[in-house]
């Protein structure tokens, strides 16, 4: 239910710009520029990164399926579908779901897991310190995961952090429903007591594989959600969520090309310097001015030409760079439209956009 | 501490017990005396005490190689829970740092785990011939012989290293060796003076059943109307993920009182080890898995272990029951056979070797990457990728271009005369190697199909005679299912609410209670 109503959405929002592994690449989280910009272009940023464990086998089963099942047509040869009314339908219902309001993929992307090993582990810890068993076979088998929780354990001596942290969750999971809460309970591990695996709460809870990691992806993503917005309401579970880094998707290459920028070389002399392609360079600069909006894209692309590309995009409605490219004039690059497009939203009033 | 006294003595000292069990005491007396001892001792009787007690007792660094790392750990954690703490374990888990760490104090252990993987390091080894080693210990020695059901190559370079570590006494342990392995052994760690001691391996309280059926139907309805009687901890092997997991679900339809998982090598680390835990804390009844499941598994009251496949060697048959009844209480062994089921071993066995097509792409590939100037993968893990084989495949070629010095501190060294010939090689070695697995799976079938005492023809192959069984003992002689009485599980209460199970995990219960 969740998945396809993600691929649903997704392919609404793509509207044909992008075949069918546009909306894999985002779900999955690849970390590349065209996946990003494509995440924030479309308005997927919620989906980024939200089922690294998906293959892309499994996916193009996933895909079948819905065909098979009416919810999805095939446009063209090269992957491209289209979605009927019965998926339509489907749509508006997966949009009524708290999953779909939780999930926040581009935000807690990478953090979230963390967030989860670490509650997992801590809870465990301190349900068996509480009857005083200091040994168990911890549930979660990941060395940094387990030196945070002892580093956690000398700053919190079991005193009272048991009562609190029960206090804590207890306050936090009131934002879920009961359903949701449940599910999440069923998954914590304890003294003498071992919760669920993925699979036996799918069988528990009528979902499928997918859909049962999707729950508690969002769940999750609520959770975080809630701990960030009221940091003093959470004293023990804030501590489990790292501090949002800026510009996390910028590459280590791409941070040096940034440097150089900034040190006033043009793009062939860092081309030389750094003995890459000047390709390669474009597309770090592609990258930084997703991730940094003070970078200006002025020197690249003039307020002219931004203005051509602009209002070609909105003619054409069309994302298709080579579409773009035919109608410009010849002077303009592939480079320029891919800048233009990395800033669409922040050139265009939100009304003007179509997606 | 205790310095003298009897062995007994000192046995409860350590570690609690009043008496050894079968094999231990003669086992570590020759330890103690220095003497180099092959013990084969039955899975499930205690074979790690022998070289725990004598690493307590004696000076120096006593070193184990075992292959798996979920086993090291385990016993470094119940180690350290009885007060042992001068034990740790080296695994390709642990970072730069916490590794140099530990080479840097190994002075302050008595007792030292490793791969053998990681004891082929030079830096490791550099330390390691700075300390008095008092024993080097070979756990899961049948890994040493290409004969035996679990090779690993890196086992048959452990000579050189006791070489370097000035020949220290050696204790080789395993609970499945043939006669050809156990010789095997001692010519590969050059020690042909080793004191063999080897203890009967077969298990009289285990019934041995082989029920032939005709369909996979047939084999469900089995499975289900005897579970339908016993609600006992259950095990169910498969030789496929994929039928592990479809019976899993069928039964639990069929049995809903009974708490049925499923568990193989494809589940995520995690769910792996909540499954694992929940058997061993009877929150699960049955588990449905694949031979993935069970090493390191110390659950002594398995009732039932059923076969849905048959594996493909003996070997790993007598390990896989040899997982009930470590109680001594009367447990049984079901496996149902198919004669349809013969061709998946076989399939398996052709996947699991390099054919000639893939024998020559790899030799093409280093050719033309030689020629081209093309770079090799930095990393011996992206072999498999880089010339198109399954893992399993690329590690049968690695260990035999590392065998002719191709290989050489994980990277590949290339010279064309040598190249070809090793290849022609390679070619023979692995002929001999499937020859030798349908040997060992034709063994298996033979068994199956024997028509006469199933505990003779099973055991004997291994060691002289066999204890006889006159009430269950095997389909052929008769079990009466009427007398397996064995004691069944209560389930845990299922508290009602998440807040109530909240509250359970973290603030109630009994606040003194000791483990």
């Amino acid at each position: 239910m969740y998945i396809e109503g993600i691929i649903l959405d997704g392919l609404n929002k793509l509207n044909m710009n992008r075949s069918i592994f546009g909306i894999y690449h985002i779900l999955f989280g690849k970390k590349s520029v065209q996946s990003v910009q494509d995440a924030s272009l479309f308005q997927l940023e919620t989906y980024y990164g939200i089922y690294p464990t998906l293959s892309r086998e499994h996916y193009v089963r996933i895909i079948s399926k819905m065909k098979e099942d009416g919810l999805i047509e095939q446009a063209s040869k090269d992957n491209h579908f289209t979605i009927t009314n019965k998926g339509f339908n489907y749509l508006k219902s997966f949009h009524k779901t708290s999953i779909y309001q939780y999930i926040n993929g581009l935000i807690f992307q990478g953090k979230d897991d963390l967030f989860l090993l670490r509650l997992y582990l801590l809870i465990q810890t301190y349900s068996n310190l509480h009857r005083n068993n200091n040994t168990f076979i911890p549930i979660v088998d990941n060395q940094e995961v387990m030196n945070w929780v002892k580093q956690f354990y000398r700053n919190h001596p079991k005193t009272t952090t048991n009562e609190r942290l029960y206090a804590e969750m207890h306050q936090l999971l009131l934002c879920l429903t009961e359903k949701e809460a449940e599910f999440f309970v069923d998954r914590l591990t304890g003294y003498k007591y071992y919760g669920m695996s993925m699979d036996q709460l799918a069988v528990k809870y009528l979902l499928t594989r997918d859909d049962a990691h999707i729950f508690l992806r969002g769940i999750t993503h609520q959770l975080m959600t809630q701990i960030v917005g009221r940091k003093e309401d959470y004293p023990i579970l804030s501590q489990l969520i790292v501090e949002q880094k800026q510009r996390k998707f910028i590459t280590d290459t791409a941070a040096k090309t940034y440097q150089l920028l900034r040190e006033n070389y043009s793009i062939r002399q860092i081309a030389q310097m750094r003995k890459l392609k000047e390709n390669t360079i474009y597309d770090h600069i592609i990258e930084i001015a997703l991730y940094d909006e003070n970078f200006s894209i002025q020197s690249f692309v003039s307020p002219n030409e931004q203005v051509e590309i602009i209002s070609i995009i909105q003619r054409l409605k069309t994302y298709k760079l080579k579409q773009i490219k035919e109608h410009c004039r010849d002077s303009i690059t592939y480079f320029q439209i891919r800048l233009v497009l990395a800033r669409w939203k922040e050139l265009l009033p939100e009304e003007a956009r179509h997606d | 501490m205790i310095k003298t006294g009897t062995l007994e003595n000192q046995l409860e000292f350590y570690f609690g017990y009043k008496t050894f069990r079968t094999g231990q005491k003669e086992i570590i007396s020759r330890v103690l005396q220095g003497k180099d001892v092959l013990g084969i001792l039955p899975t499930g009787t205690g074979k790690s005490i022998c070289y725990q007690l004598p690493a307590r007792l004696q000076k120096g660094l006593t070193i184990v190689v075992s292959p798996l790392i979920s086993l090291m750990m385990d016993q470094v954690k119940e180690l350290r829970a009885t007060n042992f703490k001068e034990v740790v374990a080296l695994n390709s888990f642990l970072d730069f740092n916490q590794r140099k760490r530990i080479y840097r104090s190994l002075h302050q252990y008595k007792l030292l785990y490793v791969s053998p993987e990681i004891l082929q390091q030079k830096e490791l080894q550099h330390y390691l011939a700075k300390q008095h080693i008092s024993l080097f210990v070979v756990d899961e020695a049948h890994c040493i012989s290409q004969w035996g059901h679990e090779f690993r190559p890196d086992y048959q370079k452990l000579n050189q290293v006791i070489q370097l570590l000035g020949h220290p006494p050696i204790l080789a342990l395993s609970a499945t060796a043939t006669k050809d392995v156990q010789q095997d052994i001692i010519d590969s760690l050059k020690r042909p003076e080793m004191e063999k001691l080897i203890y009967p391996m077969d298990r009289s309280n285990i019934a041995l059943s082989i029920q032939e059926v005709s369909n996979n139907e047939e084999k469900l309805e089995r499975i289900t109307s005897i579970l339908s009687k016993y609600q006992v901890p259950t095990l169910i092997y498969f030789s496929s993920k994929l039928a592990a997991e479809n019976v899993s679900i069928f039964l639990a339809e069929r049995l809903p009182n009974h708490r049925i998982a499923f568990y193989h090598g494809g589940m995520e680390q995690m769910d792996r080890i909540a499954i694992q835990q929940q058997f061993m804390n009877n929150q699960i009844d049955v588990i449905c898995c694949t031979s993935a499941f069970g090493m390191g598994i110390n659950k002594n009251n398995i009732r039932l272990v059923f076969h849905y496949h048959f594996p493909s060697q003996i070997e790993s048959y007598i390990q896989e029951i040899g997982r009930a009844g470590r109680d001594g209480e009367q447990s049984i062994s079901i496996l149902l056979y198919n004669r349809q089921d013969e061709f998946l071993p076989r399939q398996l066995m052709d996947s699991e070797l390099p054919s000639d097509e893939d024998l020559s792409r790899v030799y093409r590939i280093i050719g033309q990457s030689i020629a081209s100037k093309k770079a090799f993968p930095t990393d011996l893990t992206e072999f498999p990728l880089f010339f198109e084989i399954s893992e399993t495949q690329w590690r049968f070629i690695q260990a035999q271009l590392e065998k002719h010095g191709l290989i050489l501190e994980n990277s590949l060294q290339y010279e064309q005369s040598k190249l070809t010939k090793i290849f022609q090689l390679i070619r023979t070695i692995r002929d001999e190697r499937l020859f030798f697995k349908q040997r060992k799976l034709h063994e298996m079938i033979n068994w199956i199909q024997s028509e006469s005492c199933l505990r003779e023809a099973l055991y004997t192959k291994f060691q002289e005679g066999y204890t006889s069984v006159d009430d269950q003992c095997c389909s052929i002689c008769g079990i009466n299912l009427q007398n397996f009485q064995p004691e069944e599980i209560q389930p845990h209460k299922v508290l009602a609410s998440w807040e109530m199970k909240l509250r359970q995990l973290l603030v109630v219960g009994e606040q003194h209670e000791t483990k």
